[in-house]
This record gives C-alpha cells, structure tokens and sequence, in this order.
C-alpha cells in the first residue's frame, strides 16, 4: 500500500483542535487571514479538553484576594511555578472565562446569574467554575467555523519541517507532515508559523480521554530543539478502575464535592499520608497512599459517596456524565455503597511535563510555539493547582494565537526543503511496507509492562530506574522496526509508538536525573523534597542530531513576590510508611 | 467490552459515528445482509481500539450503537506482582 500526496500552505497552523489550539486559532485569526487547525480526531470530539469540568475563575478579584490565591497557588506548587506565568494566568483568565461565556459556554451560574465558584482539587482559598468540556468544545468548533478558519480533521502530523531541512534546527518551523488517514494521504503542509496544541502525553491504556494522546507534539517539537521540561514527573497515576468493573473520568470533581477515600477497615486513609489536604491533596499522593493500603493489606479502597446529596448527585451527571452514565449502566447507587477503586500508573504527562515555552508561548525554535497541556504548564509546574491545564490552555492558547500570527506577519515566508519531506515521508509510511504481526499496540503495551509495576512507577530507586532504561532501549531496538501497519489506521498507530517509546525513554533518564521526591516522582532512595538544590525545572534538549543534553531551570526565587519561608529537605510521608524490600 | 452492539435495523448509515469516534474504531461498509438490511452500516472494524468514551452511541441520530463502561481487559491493579 502507499498514499496519495497532497500539499496546503498556511499563514498559522495549530496542531490540534482543543480548548488551547482552538483559542489559539481564533486568536491568531483576529490578526492573519489564512488559520489552519489540523486534529487528529474531530473537533468537538476530541482529547482531553471534552472532560475539562472546570476552570480556575480569577473574577474580580479585590488585591487582597490576589495575594491570597497567588499564595496559595505558588504553595501548591512547592514553590515551582514559574511566577510570572500563574500572575499572567490570574490576572488574564477571568477574561478568557468572560469570552467564552460569550461564545455560548454554559458555566453554571448562581441564582442571581454570576457564575457558581466551586471548590477544586489542591486548592481551598481560590475557587473554580464548572462547565462541561463537551459542550464547550461544541462551542468553540461552531465558532472556528464561523470565523473561516480551516479544519483538517482525521490526520496525524508527525513531523515539523524546517527552513534548513534539518531537525533540530537551526532555522525556524516552516510546517509540518503527517497522515491523513481518512483519505489516505501524506499530507505537507506549508506554514510561517506553528503552534503545538496537542494535549498531554499518555499511553493506550483504556482511558477515553487520554487513549490518542500519544506525545506527538512533544516528540515533534522536540525533535526540532524545543526543550522538554518536567519528563521526570511523567509516571501518570490513576485511580479511575472502578469496581474493576469500569472506567470512567471524574474523580477530581468527586475530590472538590467532599468524597471520602477509606480503606476496608473503614479508615480514611489520608490522615496517614497527607492530613493537612486530605482528599483534595494530588493524584499522586491518592495513588500511592491506595497502592501502599492495598500492599500491606488494608486494601481495597473505596470512594464514600454516601454523605452526598441528591442535589449533589444532580451536579455530577451535569458536569461528568461520563461517570453517572457508568453508575447508570451497573446499577450502582454511591449514596448507598461506598465504590470501590483501584489504582494504576503508565507512562505519560503530568503537570509540570511539557514543552518549555516563554511567557510568549514561544519554544525557543524560531516559529514555534505551543500551548495548554502539550507545555509543562508552567504556572503550574510540578504542582497540582486546580483546574491547571484547562485554565492554562484557555490562557496561553489565547497568547500564542496572537504571537504565533504576528510572528507570521513579520516572518514570511521560508522556502521548503523538498529533501526533507521526501525523507520524512519514508520514515513515516515505512511501516506500511513492513510485514509482520507487531503492531503499534505493542509498543505501548511493553511499555506499560517494563514500568507499570509498582517497584518501577511508584517507588522506584536508579536500579530498578537503569533496568527499566535497558528494557526500553531494547524494545526501541528490537521490536519496533518490526512495527508493521497493514492500513492507514494502523500507520497512525505505529507512528504513535514511535512518539511514546521516544518520551518513554526521555522520562526514564530524567527520572534517574532527579535525585529527591518532587511533585509526582517519588525516588526510594531519595526520599524527600531537597528544597536547597531542587527548586529548578529540568531540560531536555536535542543540539544536534546524536546530541542531547539536561539542562536545569533555577526557579528565580529571588526575583519573585512570593518565597518559601525556609529552604529545607522534607521528607515524603511515603519514607516513612514503606519501603519495598 | 466498547461497542456491544450496533443495530442494522435502526443504523442508516449516515457516518456520523465515523466522524464523532476519536480512536478511528468505526467504517461504514455494505450491509452483509441486504435483503434484510440494505445499503451501508456502521461496524465496529478496529473494536480493540475502542475506550469506550460512548461519544459514538451519544451522536448517532437513531441511536442505533450501544456501548458498555465495562473494561474487557482492565489495566493491572494493585497489588502488582513486585518481583
């Protein structure tokens, strides 16, 4: 089998069509004539952004109260934040909120018609607004279709091209390839300026809206010399198996509606691991305080609904049907059974993993940028502020939609190295003229096996970190150049394999890196958060073909408003409660 | 367990299932059926890649696709073996 060609030119092209790449395109719009959004699904149906539930809402805050969510926020994250960015969030995101409340977003409101703030997971003083992602989503292709921006759906860009045909680059972007698999294309698209908006990285792991999320965005802008932050914190933890039964997105907004989490002997089992947050503390914690109930013996776990309300209930099914529909379709009542969940880690994008973006959205490769989740969220960092990617891709899409289209305004236009989007069109469809029975599927699910287990995800340590790198450079060098794809569907997978066992391998050096706990890793043998030396973001970057180097980010404590009181170790509550012999 | 069912005499096969999927797990082919059920219907072709998200059976006009929240193969839990 082969494909067809086809080639488009655009002034910006966003890659990927979620809340981030969508403001970014209509942004981008506002300024330039020709907008394309290229998404691998369709939008509106797409990615992590139809389950956003909420939002952080810094409405008319008096500056009292700016001091205090600011505080607040920059404590949440262990003082990670790049500053200037969650001040740029809290002092654009009402207004962001305000514009897509205008475009028809239904934010649930009071009975007076302000919107309702609620309670979120890690955050007390500063509050959030809940609208379902679906329909917001619905909102936003609506309005990217009524403004004349160009939507290519159904097609998997793999690769950016570069002004001197060379990846990294010294040039800048000048566009990007990839598959459309509805027509059975390679496509090459042509453009003066690119934003990545491709949402975080996560595995094939059964989970709706992470499943096609594969890291196609970080691997591409980091082939091109983007650098990478934050891939150290890249285990993604989950605990939303149900009953073993089912899976279903939701539990953050359980965790902000007052859920109790208790293990079999009826113990909520926070007060062990995290009594100062309690339920609202990070999926992180969640994941290993249930991991460690369960592997000595106190397990399972269960989710206590049964203080909630009708009312309560009524609210869930209006901002995560997913779930009620699961609760629906097995007849489970959580207001008279506590539900039982378990916990489970792959590979994948936390906060704080992404591509390093300025406060320009800009990746440091001239004419790129990216935007929302497929950054580290750097308000956020490795923190777990509430709502942090869909209010940063609300917020940063906006920006980078503008920076992005008056860098294409003033850039023009590069010329194309044809030699590289013929070579990159080998690499790409070389799987479709492979034959064996080793699918793209297989990539992901060796990845899962070599670091799900417990030892290697949640309590790893560098020995079980270097056999974990060998066990994945032998899978990058055994098994996936047999990686064969019989159709256009299955090329999609095999070129999405090829993206995840790349970041796979990144985030296990970076993890063997990080000697302390931060954020979501948690290192055995460096059992606490090295406040003295930690306070720094590592980089990962390509400078040339067969070079890359770690770079680290000091957060510029000095230079911001908010410090922490004192620059210690702490140790993790886990040090203490277990250690795996 | 994803797709359960699609149903030949509800389906009309209008594709919008095709469009709404993000796994691309759907294509519309010729009825295997016609006598009974003619022209094209939706098919569940790469059912593996389904995650069940329902998107589909929430778009299709006639309501046509039934899917399941069950996981037919469920992700390791814990505890996980350790050696």
């Amino acid at each position: 089998m082969d494909l067809g060609d086809d080639t488009i030119t655009t002034d910006v092209l966003v890659i990927g069509g979620g809340l981030g790449g969508c403001r970014a395109a209509l942004r981008a719009r506002e300024v330039v004539e020709n907008v394309t959004v290229v998404d691998k699904a369709t939008v509106g149906r797409n990615g992590a952004s139809i389950y956003i539930h909420s939002q952080l809402s810094p409405w008319d805050l008096n500056p009292k109260e700016y001091e205090e969510w600011l505080q607040e926020c920059v404590e949440n994250t262990g003082y990670m934040a790049d500053q200037d960015w969650l001040e740029v969030v809290l002092q654009e995101g009402g207004r962001r909120i305000e514009e897509l409340a205008a475009m028809g977003v239904p934010y649930e409101r009071q009975a007076d018609g302000k919107l309702r703030y609620v309670e979120a997971r890690g955050n007390r003083i500063s509050k959030s607004v809940n609208a379902d992602g679906m329909k917001m989503m619905e909102c936003l292709r609506k309005e990217v279709k009524g403004r004349g921006i160009r939507l290519i759906e159904k097609v998997m860009i793999t690769n950016l091209l570069t002004s001197d045909g060379l990846n990294p680059t010294k040039g800048r972007v000048v566009g990007a390839v990839g598959i459309d698999f509805k027509h059975n294309l390679f496509l090459t698209i042509h453009a003066k300026a690119v934003i990545v908006a491709t949402g975080p990285m996560g595995s094939k792991m059964k989970i709706c809206y992470v499943d096609h999320l594969t890291g196609d965005g970080h691997k591409m802008a980091y082939e091109s010399g983007a650098a990478l932050a934050g891939m150290e914190l890249c285990s993604r933890t989950y605990f939303q198996n149900w009953e073993r039964t089912f899976q279903a997105p939701g539990q953050a907004k359980l965790q902000g509606m007052g859920v109790k989490l208790i293990n079999r002997l009826g113990e909520r089992i926070l007060e062990r691991y995290d009594p100062k947050w309690m339920e609202l503390t990070s999926l992180g914690t969640i994941v290993r305080a249930i991991a460690v109930e369960n592997l000595e013996g106190r397990g399972p776990c269960y989710f206590d609904m049964r203080n909630f309300t009708e009312e309560d209930l009524k609210d869930l099914e209006r901002v995560v049907p997913f779930f009620t529909g699961a609760l629906n379709e097995f007849h489970l009542d959580p207001r008279t059974k506590p539900l039982e969940t378990n916990a489970y880690v792959t590979l994948g994008s936390r906060h704080g993993t992404g591509i390093r973006i300025d406060l320009d959205c800009r990746t440091g490769v001239e004419g790129l940028f990216a935007v929302g989740f497929a950054s580290n969220l750097p308000h956020n960092a490795a923190g777990s502020i509430a709502s942090a990617p869909s209010t940063f891709a609300n917020v940063s899409g906006y920006r980078a939609g503008e920076r992005a289209a008056k860098f294409a305004k003033e850039a023009g236009t590069a010329p194309v190295q044809t030699a590289q989007s013929e070579g990159l069109r080998e690499e790409v469809l070389a799987p479709l003229h492979r034959i064996s029975q080793v699918r793209g599927f297989d990539i992901f699910h060796g990845v899962s096996r070599i670091f799900g287990p417990a030892r290697n995800s949640l309590f790893p340590n560098a020995a079980r970190l270097a056999e974990v790198r060998q066990q994945l450079k032998e899978l990058r060098e055994e098994v996936l150049p047999q990686v064969s794809a019989p159709d256009t569907h299955e090329l999609v997978k095999a070129n999405e394999a090829v993206s995840f066992l790349r970041l796979s391998e990144l985030a296990v050096k970076a993890m063997e890196t990080r000697q302390e706990s931060r954020g979501n890793l948690f290192r055995e043998d460096y059992p606490f958060r090295d406040d003295e030396n930690g306070l720094k973001w590592l980089l990962m970057k390509r400078t040339d073909a067969d070079r890359e180097t770690i770079d680290y980010w000091e957060v510029p404590l000095d230079r911001y408003r908010i410090h922490p009181p004192k620059r210690e170790k702490v140790r993790s509550p886990f040090a203490d409660v277990f250690r795996l012999s | 367990m994803a797709i359960t069912a699609i149903d030949d005499d509800l389906c009309d096969g209008c594709g919008i299932c095709i469009d709404t999927c993000p796994a691309d797990v759907l294509r519309l082919v010729e009825s295997e059926r016609p006598w009974e059920h003619p022209g094209w219907k939706a098919r569940a072709i790469y059912k593996g890649d389904c995650h069940s998200c329902t998107l589909c059976a929430l778009d299709c006009p006639p309501g046509a696709i039934q899917v399941s929240y069950r996981v037919e193969v469920a992700p390791e839990v814990f505890p996980y073996p350790l050696t």
